[in-house]
């Protein structure tokens, strides 16, 4: 498990991690969104023992992990810049890899680069961008570690490889036990993914849950009822948001959907309809409720 | 768990990367030794040199470009292997690595570290392997040879662990060259000029007054000997200086260890950004503006005269270092005002080293020790004659030689009181500060206490007379003076004008009569016929070549009269070369005429060139310029055979001397110099008058 206890870190006057606290269950797949520069990269960073935090802690598995190799050596993070030798090809930075990496797998890596079509003699600065994060992905994957650090891993991947890697990180969850941290800017990208999702905007851990509790714990109704009625009428509800278009009315209900559904019924309301919500509308809920407007927090992404 | 310093994995690593770099270096180290090597064995097949005495040669003759190991390869290697600290996505790879800090320093440091050490020692091999290729031409020694690429590797290694210090104090390839640059070079030049001012005032001292070497560094030891002067002696000198060596040593010890913590304390984040920490940043520009400051403090204590307008321009450049360096590191203004305080600090540095160069002064000045306090005192001959610079293997001798005649150290003690009151006040280091009375003066090591210290000082005729007088009583220094080399030792060679035959035997002759006779005619004389230039009162002498522990050097000693016998000897010896030399000529000029065969124009074959020089001998006066009559492929200035045959005639005609002295000539000597592709010869001849067919033969 990973843990940090406000985690903190500064750039001079620039604090780009506030005081975050989390808990990343082992053999998850916790994915972290947020805008550029909301701290996500710092984050990852800080975790994976490459910055020194100028305050908190960051454990795995209770360990710390800034300059302990015996941690490091079962994680690896891929950065969003990705880092390869001068000139090298796919089976120079293999060889890199391996004299870093004890758990580094040669076999694993020239399945991959198989399975990926990737030509490992060829020199990296000749793949397109796409498949120099492909590249990095198969020298990632290769290694074994305990816990993978993503960071904004699936820029520049077409749909197909995006598809193709996502099922490689839920292979490696799922029968090693392996623990994935992927960030990213878009909500979407995660969501098909993740079992927990964190939201980091503006170095702050604004909330973090677990997807499946996310998914159930907001449920939108469509209510309409023969005689005039108002808010007033729901008292009692924990609603999040209400809105009234001449009889009918839209509400976002926390709590339990079979009780609430239950308590409206007794109404005898003329239109009782449950609405699916998507993550992203949980979230934006979700952050109203916490002062933060999604549209400030994501707005490019409510514009795409 | 164990602390891990060093991993092999990442060593290895490291190797590889830093190869196809370190291999172009190795490659043109072994392309400059070997054509270094082969030049001039490959040349005489070519163009004509008289082979003589084979070259002692220094490590450096067979390296000449060694100095790139630690001016180009160590830095540069080094630099490559820490290049992912000026590069964000490089900087995340390494500092995510399952290592620590300090192993993956020592690791990759290791990788540059061996590389220099291959570099060189494949170099050394090289090179002495071709070198011993041509034992005709070349001798040298392979424990020299060892010793000095040691050496070489020791200031190699200091200089990368600088480096590495260097690149982990800054965070682009800019700024670590600078900021590598800096730690390198800005405590010599601090040292260096702060001495430099402090010598400079006074005549009496000279910048070794200091009671410790202050160019103990090897490093800067070399690139200042080269700077300087590029003379090999100063190279030999100071690589095989043990204290030299054991303090560099230490230093590259001191700098591994500080490039490991600051490995360990340096933030990953500082990628990509020139000087992150303030405190270095504040350090870099006050390291920068003091040097600035060096250029005019100089001036201030030596009373050089710069004008006010040049201050001001000074103190432009102080401005313009310290608030320049800043502005290019953070690029932000508001950071000129929070480098306020630390310009305070330059401020206090510049005034304080004023004061401190100016008491320094005064108490190295007022140091006069007791003659019973001085343990021995060492005669710097090479830094009083300009002509001992010929006289190298002699004067290092002597400057090692350490006299502990208690009269010599009464003489030194008291002529140290007199100096001051000898120099005229308010000139100080100026030539003209010394009174005319006192022609002498002599830089002594004096050692008292624990330091030795070097003073010059100003003596007249008979003070020099009293000293000599003294010193003929302290029995190394006369040991020095009286035992010449032997000639049988495998690191000198033995070297005259005379052509030498097979064997270097007139040369070897002359020497051993010289060594016996200097026994005979006991250390004053020969003291002050090495020592006085007006006492050389012959034109003959025989040289050494001396080669030991990469010190290269030559002594060069004057065959007087009074060597009566090797005199004679060297005379006879030399009119015996004239004469085959003269043989030999006319044996050329008979070649050439036999093999006639156009019949109007004439190649000397077999000579090339003949270069023919008629002076009056007492005068010096030239009767017949330096003539040359060359073999141009199209005939121009080529003798006709008339005028061979009578070049021929003349010559047989003419007288040779007795010997090389000018009591042998007449009042003409006629020079003729002559080679072709196997050798070239020197002939004299004199006569009562010039040969009046000569003067038409040469300008018709």
């Amino acid at each position: 498990m990973i843990e940090t206890i406000n985690l903190t870190k500064r750039f001079n006057d620039f604090t780009a991690l506030n005081r975050v606290s989390c808990r990343i269950p082992k053999g998850s797949i916790y994915g972290m969104v947020g805008t550029n520069g909301a701290g996500k990269s710092t984050f990852l960073r800080a975790v994976t023992g490459i910055y020194r935090p100028e305050e908190g802690s960051a454990t795995v598995d209770g360990q710390p992990v800034y300059e302990n190799p015996a941690v490091k050596n079962r994680l690896l993070f891929l950065p969003d810049e990705l880092f390869f030798l001068a000139g090298a090809n796919m089976n120079r930075m293999a060889d890199c890899y391996e004299a870093f990496y004890p758990r580094f797998d040669k076999e694993r890596f020239r399945f991959l680069s198989e399975n990926f079509r990737l030509d490992p003699n060829r020199p990296l600065r000749s793949f397109s961008k796409g498949m120099r994060r492909q590249a990095s992905i198969i020298l990632a994957l290769s290694c074994h570690p305990d816990y993978y650090f993503f960071d904004e891993t699936f820029d520049g991947l077409d749909p197909v490889m995006r598809r193709l890697v996502k099922n490689l990180i839920l292979e490696e969850v799922a029968e090693r036990e392996a623990t994935a941290i992927i960030t990213s800017h878009s909500l979407r990208e995660l969501e098909d993914t993740c079992d927990q999702l964190a939201l980091l905007h503006e170095g702050g851990l604004l909330l973090q849950s677990d997807v499946q509790d996310l998914r159930t714990s907001l449920f939108k109704l469509q209510l309409a009822f023969s005689e005039p009625f108002d808010r007033s009428r729901f008292a009692g509800i924990d609603m999040l948001h209400y809105e009234q278009i001449g009889s009918v009315a839209h509400l976002i209900i926390r709590g339990n959907q079979e009780e609430t559904l239950a308590r409206l019924r007794i109404m005898n309301p003329l239109l009782l309809n449950l609405v699916p919500l998507s993550l992203e509308e949980v979230f934006t809920y979700e952050m109203k409720q916490l002062g933060y407007s999604f549209e400030d927090v994501f707005g490019h992404e409510k514009e795409a | 768990m164990k602390k891990k310093w060093f991993d092999l994995k990442i060593f290895r690593e490291g190797f590889r990367q830093l190869s196809l770099m370190a291999l172009a270096f190795l490659g043109i180290l072994l392309l400059t030794s070997l054509i270094s090597i082969l030049q001039q064995p490959l040349s005489r097949h070519g163009i004509s040199i008289t082979p003589r005495v084979p070259q002692l040669m220094s490590p450096l003759s067979l390296q000449p470009l060694i100095a790139i190991s630690f001016c180009l390869t160590a830095p540069f290697l080094t630099l490559k292997a820490f290049r992912f600290t000026t590069e964000r996505r490089g900087s995340d790879f390494y500092h995510a690595l399952p290592q620590r800090r300090e192993c993956l320093f020592l690791s990759l440091l290791g990788a540059a570290f061996a590389w220099v050490m291959l570099i060189l020692a494949a170099s050394a091999l090289v090179s002495g392997v071709a070198a011993s290729c041509f034992p005709a031409y070349y001798r040298f020694s392979w424990a020299d040879l060892l010793q000095y690429n040691l050496v070489i590797l020791l200031i190699s290694l200091y200089v990368a662990a600088v480096t590495a210090c260097g690149t982990f104090l800054s965070g682009t390839v800019f700024s670590n060259v600078l900021v590598s640059l800096l730690l390198l070079f800005a405590p010599r030049i601090i040292i260096h000029t702060i001495t430099g001012c402090i010598a400079d005032q006074s005549f009496m001292l000279d910048r070794n007054f200091l009671p410790f070497p202050y160019r103990i560094n090897l490093f800067s030891d070399f690139v200042y000997s080269f700077l300087n002067s590029g003379d090999s002696r100063l190279y030999g000198r100071s690589l095989f200086h043990w204290g030299r060596i054991l303090y560099t040593f230490f230093a590259l010890i001191l700098w591994v260890g500080a490039g490991a913590f600051l490995a360990r304390k340096r933030k990953s984040e500082a990628a990509e950004v020139p000087v992150a920490n303030p405190r270095v940043r504040a350090l870099v520009r006050i390291t920068l503006a003091f040097l600035v400051w060096l250029i005019p403090l100089r001036s201030l204590l030596v009373h050089e005269h710069y004008s006010s307008f040049d201050y001001g321009i000074f103190g432009l450049f102080i401005l313009l270092a310290f608030f320049g360096y800043e502005l290019l590191a953070t690029r932000n203004l508001k950071s000129l005002r929070k480098s306020l305080p630390s310009f305070g600090i330059l401020l206090i540095l510049c005034l304080g080293s004023l004061f401190f160069c100016r008491g320094c002064m005064r108490m190295a000045e007022n140091w006069q020790p007791e003659a019973a306090d001085i343990q021995h005192v060492r005669i710097m001959d090479s830094r009083d004659y300009y002509y001992m610079e010929d006289n190298s293997l002699f004067s290092s001798r002597i400057e090692e030689t350490r006299i502990t005649d208690k009269e010599v150290h009464r003489l030194v003690a008291e002529l140290l009181k007199k100096t001051p009151a000898r120099v005229n006040p308010g000139y100080a280091y100026h030539i003209s500060a010394i009174h005319t009375k006192y022609t002498i003066s002599k830089t002594i090591a004096i050692k008292s206490g624990l330091v030795e210290r070097y003073r010059t000082i100003l003596l007249e005729d008979k003070e020099m007379e009293a000293l000599s007088a003294a010193l003929s009583k302290d029995e190394a220094f006369v040991k020095a003076y009286m035992e010449l080399p032997d000639e049988k030792d495998s690191g000198i060679v033995v070297e005259s004008i005379i052509r030498p035959d097979e064997d270097n035997k007139a040369a070897l002759q002359i020497y051993r009569s010289l060594k016996e006779e200097v026994k005979e005619i006991g250390f004053t004389e020969w003291f002050n016929m090495q020592n006085n230039p007006i006492s050389r009162d012959s034109s003959a002498s025989i040289g050494l070549q001396s080669n030991r522990q990469g010190l290269s050097s030559r002594a060069s000693f004057t065959i007087s009269k009074k060597l009566p016998r090797t005199w004679a000897l060297y005379q006879q010896l030399w009119a015996e070369a004239n004469r085959q030399n003269r043989d030999k000529l006319i044996g050329w000029i008979d070649r050439a005429l036999a093999g006639e065969e156009s019949g109007t124009e004439l190649r000397i074959q077999g000579a090339s060139d003949i270069n023919i020089r008629a002076f009056n001998s007492s005068t010096g006066e030239d009767i017949v310029g330096y003539v040359t009559t060359f073999a141009y492929p199209d005939g121009t200035g080529v003798l006709k055979e008339g005028q061979l045959k009578k070049l021929r005639d003349i010559l047989s005609g003419l007288s040779l001397p007795a010997g090389l002295e000018p009591e042998y000539y007449g009042p003409v000597q006629i020079d003729v110099s002559a080679y072709n592709n196997e050798e070239d010869l020197n002939c004299m001849f004199t006569g009562e008058t010039f040969p009046e067919g000569l003067r038409e033969l040469l300008n018709p």
